[in-house]
């Protein structure tokens, strides 16, 4: 019996039994044409919600541009029927087309912004069409609209009240199964990565452009879809369909409902729908009593209705237990085998900011199987040179070659993609995610299957579970493999510079560049960290490591450079740049425990 | 004994219950239900309540008949106005039912209520309500073809002022305006010489009014919702624009004459179906009083021209239209003496065909109807 509570309580079963009982719940009491009409208008809000959990939810994208979609799949699904006698069978894919198109378009310029400008962005797109609604009288009927278009008919059968309404909820669930199984796959992790830290995302070479595109483009289609519904459903559209309130009533689904979910934008289109509906009887007091309501829902349910729901579940009934069998240990794909070949190349690499030099005429090679370290004193230029290397920053010349392609100025999901993988100075990872996840994204990249094998998995990914599997062998080597299920923010800050390590080779690099790997490791951990690294090298991994600690670096390292004010100054084994006087000069400095003079000088 | 007590008294209750109902049908003799739905929230607000106001009214002074009716808020978005006629089915399709006055929530309705058989009476002046063809569709306000003709007319005709500056709203109500302001223009061989569009969240009127300025107009001609009017209105006489102005009905409502001086108010008219607050006859007058005493405020046309629909709707139920089949038939073939003007369907469901001017002088808000156009159309 407990574990049928539990079954019930659990996944995706919970929003659709909240959405069935709250249907049967509202139908009861009411006549049948009035609740198919809400309950419609219902249906076309959460496809509008479901959308937006796209592109806010999954991708935490501030787009205010979803009311615009949804006013453009309206005006395509109008025009297609009163110009050229369209049904719904052409009206629907139309406005979806047109829709994804436009957002196509815009997304170019769009989203290359991110936080408040990408918000104005997205807000200037849909004043821009609403002005162009209002002013194209001949062609969208200027602010009176358009009028007589009939209502739904697929395949030659009209699509009216009861069959109307049962049409537009099955495309809800198709919509909000398509976003329950992305949020639950390898996908929905890497959407999960790049809306918390997008430093995280970049380490763990999630091309997050790539799925910031796609959920801008699956909530503009889904909006459009929902739009022409609307239509169809009323008969009439107008600018209104553009107006600033349907993007507000979209992010109030989305954020009262429960972001991210699709039972979120389900259960939010209820209460943007039904309760003014249900307020009529307080006349002039309504919408305050509706404004009141939705005050005290961000209140009270901060994490949305369903996400309270799913805290209640959690306090009544235990945390969701992670129901997935370990995963067997995989070693990840390729081996690196022994080549002559250089895995990075640098030529004359040089970069300013403004009027300050940052790399001159950088020059360096590292082939497989080596450890490089680089040294220098602060603002040497040795986090710019990583940065110029994973395609963080562009350099003003010279070349970046990785692996004999030549990948100057290229982003870094490319150089990601290419075998270049990279921590950073400062922990990123994921706090929330399980240790396995934080490594199991990372696997994003090598494993097949994209969008399309997500949505048509249906079920537990498989392409998740070998993620998973491969990140087990990837944490046992580093000395993780008991930690596996605990979040990443609970570990201690030595066994989390193992995990980004983790994460980094997850992606089964040819090159891993690693900022500070032994900042805040206690000595024990230093030399467990500089073990593992000694075994990555056997196996033919290149790697560049910069640290201040020379002790740890000097005893690792095969070969170091030395950069002084962006240049490089000594190139060559840890005993050579130790003695050389320019880098004694620039930066070891006589005072420094490091310092071994040289022979002669004794 | 006992059955004899019980029967004697469920005789006298079963007689007690049929003279009381005798007497409810004597005190009603007939009954509607006309349910009044209207933009009571967002931008048309001020008017919606007077449509509201103006139908409760009519309910009020027809107390023969029993009617039942509901209040529902549309709000400004047609799928406000559709939902509310579907809750509104639930009780069966009404007699009649005052429909809103936002062009676009009446476009929306009229398939759904020529469907249920249910006549809609409405104040909405988009022209396009009553161009589909839709034989269920009732206009007692003047549509724009008759009170834009006769606000042009006032202009050329009366003022003498051939160069026209024409700022209108970016909404369906401006854009009907000005549609047929320039045909009307244009007819009478006026030129319009400066033209702009205003959304209605504009505050800032200062550009507009040197613009135009610039163009060298001999008269301003407004086609704009109530505030715009007033804030226009009120930076004019601020900038000392110094030409008279002609506005749309927007300026006749008393809510918008509050929002300006008197003084601000001097040159300014203003086309509409009536002005109750004008007085004109001892009937107005009274049905003025009225109207302060039981909404404690002013009136204006919208509420006139609703109350006097409504009042033709009940005048077609107490002489027996029981259905909307029946009341749409008397309305659509009877003439019938409102307060405002005589009514009588053109064919289309248009209704009201005379439009009056109005000009402040500046002393008071009390507009004065200056000139009184009766059946606009038919007269040229």
């Amino acid at each position: 019996m407990t574990r049928l509570v539990f079954w019930f309580a659990d996944g995706i079963r919970l929003p659709l039994i909240f959405a069935a009982g709250a249907l049967i719940a509202f139908m009861l009491p009411l006549e049948a044409p009035y609740a198919i009409r809400l309950l419609t208008q219902v249906a076309i809000y959460a496809l509008l919600g479901i959308g937006y959990q796209f592109i806010f939810g999954l991708a935490g994208a501030f787009s205010l541009a979803q009311g615009a979609f949804f006013g453009i799949g309206a005006y395509v699904a109008a025009l297609a029927t009163l110009q050229w006698d369209w049904t719904g069978s052409l009206t629907l894919p139309a406005a979806i087309l047109a829709a994804v198109l436009f957002a196509a378009v815009v997304a170019a310029p769009v989203l290359r912004l991110s936080t408040h400008y990408f918000a104005l962005a997205t807000l200037g797109i849909a004043q821009v069409l609403l002005v162009l609604a209002i002013g194209c009288v001949d062609l969208t009927g200027g602010s009176n609209g358009l009028a007589g278009i009939r209502t739904l008919m697929v395949a030659g059968i009209e699509l009216d009240g009861w069959t109307g309404m049962a049409t537009v909820w099955a495309l809800v669930g198709l919509a909000g199964l398509a976003l329950y199984q992305v949020r639950g796959s390898l996908l929905g992790l890497a959407f999960d990565v790049v809306r918390t830290d997008p430093y995280a995302a970049i380490a763990a070479g999630i091309p997050a452009a790539r799925l910031r595109f796609w959920a801008f483009l699956a909530s503009a289609g889904l909006a459009g879809l929902a739009g022409a519904l609307q239509v169809h459903s009323i008969g009439v559209v107008s600018p209104e369909v553009l107006d600033f309130d349907i993007m507000v009533r979209c992010l109030v689904i989305c954020v009262v409902g429960g972001i991210a979910r699709t039972s979120g934008a389900i259960a939010g289109a209820f209460l943007v729908v039904l309760a003014p509906e249900l307020f009529h009887a307080l006349e002039g007091y309504r919408l305050l009593a509706f404004g009141a309501l939705l005050l005290a829902a961000i209140l009270f349910f901060p994490e949305g209705i369903i996400g309270t729901m799913e805290a209640l579940r959690a306090r009544w009934f235990g945390r969701r237990r992670f129901t997935q069998k370990l995963p067997t240990l995989r070693a990840p794909g390729r081996s690196l085998l022994a080549t002559t070949r250089p895995v990075l190349n640098l030529e004359r690499v040089s970069k300013n900011f403004g009027g300050v030099v940052a790399l001159e005429n950088v020059t360096l090679k590292v082939p497989r199987g080596e450890i490089f370290g680089l040294i220098g004193p602060n603002g040497s230029g040795k986090s710019t040179l990583v940065n110029v290397v994973t395609g963080l920053v562009v350099p003003d010349e010279g070349r970046v070659i990785v692996s004999g392609e030549d990948m100057t100025g290229r982003a870094p999901a490319k150089v990601a993609a290419r075998g270049v993988a990279r921590t950073f100075q400062t922990v990123h990872l994921h706090p929330a995610l399980s240790v396995l996840d934080n490594v199991a994204v990372a696997r994003i990249g090598d494993l097949p299957g994209g969008l399309f094998g997500t949505l048509l998995a249906i079920g537990s990914e498989r392409r998740l579970r070998r993620a998973r599997s491969e990140a087990v062998a990837i944490l046992d080597a580093l000395g993780l493999g008991g930690e596996v299920l605990r979040t990443a923010g609970s570990l201690p800050p030595g066994a989390q510079r193992r995990l980004e390590l983790a994460r980094a080779l997850a992606r089964n690099p040819e090159m891993v560049l690693l900022d500070e790997p032994a900042a805040g490791l206690s000595e024990p951990e230093q030399t467990y960290l500089a073990e593992r690294l000694r075994v990555l090298k056997t196996r033919g991994l290149a790697m560049i490591i910069v640290d201040h600690n020379l002790g740890f670096l000097l005893r690792l390292a095969d070969r170091v450079a030395c950069l002084d004010q962006g240049r490089v100054v000594a190139i060559g084994t840890p005993d050579q740049v130790r003695r050389d006087p320019a880098v004694i000069a620039a930066y070891i400095g006589p005072g420094n425990p490091a310092y071994r003079p040289p022979e002669g000088a004794r | 004994m006992h059955t004899f007590l019980f029967r004697t008294i469920l005789a006298a209750m079963l007689a007690l219950a049929a003279s009381a109902g005798g007497i409810a049908a004597a005190r009603a003799e007939s009954a509607a239900t006309i349910p009044v739905l209207a933009p009571l929230t967002g931008f048309l607000a001020l008017e919606g309540a007077s449509q509201r106001n103006g139908a409760l009214l009519a309910f009020h002074h027809h107390p023969s008949i029993v009617i039942r009716s509901e209040t529902v808020d549309t709000g400004t978005s047609p799928e406000g106005a559709v939902n509310a006629f579907a809750r509104i089915l639930r009780t069966g399709p009404p007699t009649a039912l005052v429909a809103p006055m936002l062009g676009t929530q009446m476009l929306a309705l009229l398939p759904a209520a020529a469907e249920a058989g249910v006549p809609l009476v409405t104040v909405s002046g988009t022209a396009e309500i009553t161009e589909r063809g839709n034989p269920w569709v009732f206009r007692f306000f003047p549509g724009d073809a008759v009170v834009k003709t006769a606000q042009a007319r006032y202009t050329v005709e009366e003022l003498g002022r051939r160069r026209v500056a024409l700022v209108h709203q970016t909404t369906a109500y401006g854009q009907s305006g000005r549609r047929h302001l320039l045909a009307a223009f244009a007819g009478l061989g006026a030129e319009v010489v400066f033209e702009e569009a205003l959304a209605p969240a504009v505050r800032d009127m200062a550009p507009v009014l040197t613009k135009l300025r610039a163009a060298r107009p001999d008269v301003l001609v407004l086609q704009l919702h109530a505030e715009p009017t007033a804030r226009l209105i009120r930076q004019a006489a601020a900038l000392g624009l110094g030409l008279p102005i002609v506005a749309g009905s927007a300026m006749h409502q008393p809510a918008t004459a509050a929002l300006l001086e008197p003084a601000e108010l001097s040159g300014v008219c203003a086309e509409s179906g009536a002005s109750p607050i004008s007085g004109g006859s001892p009937a107005m007058d009274r049905w003025v009083a009225d109207y302060r005493a039981r909404f404690r405020t002013e009136p204006d046309a919208f509420a006139l021209a609703q109350y006097d629909g409504v009042s033709m709707v009940l005048r077609a139920v107490r002489a027996g239209a029981a259905s909307g089949a029946e009341v749409r038939r008397r309305l659509a073939s009877e003439v019938y003496e409102g307060l405002a003007m005589a009514y009588r369907s053109d064919g289309r469901g248009n209704m009201a065909h005379d439009a009056v001017i109005l000009c402040y002088d500046g002393r008071d808000r009390t507009p004065r109807v200056v000139r009184r156009y009766v059946d606009v159309l038919k007269n040229g």
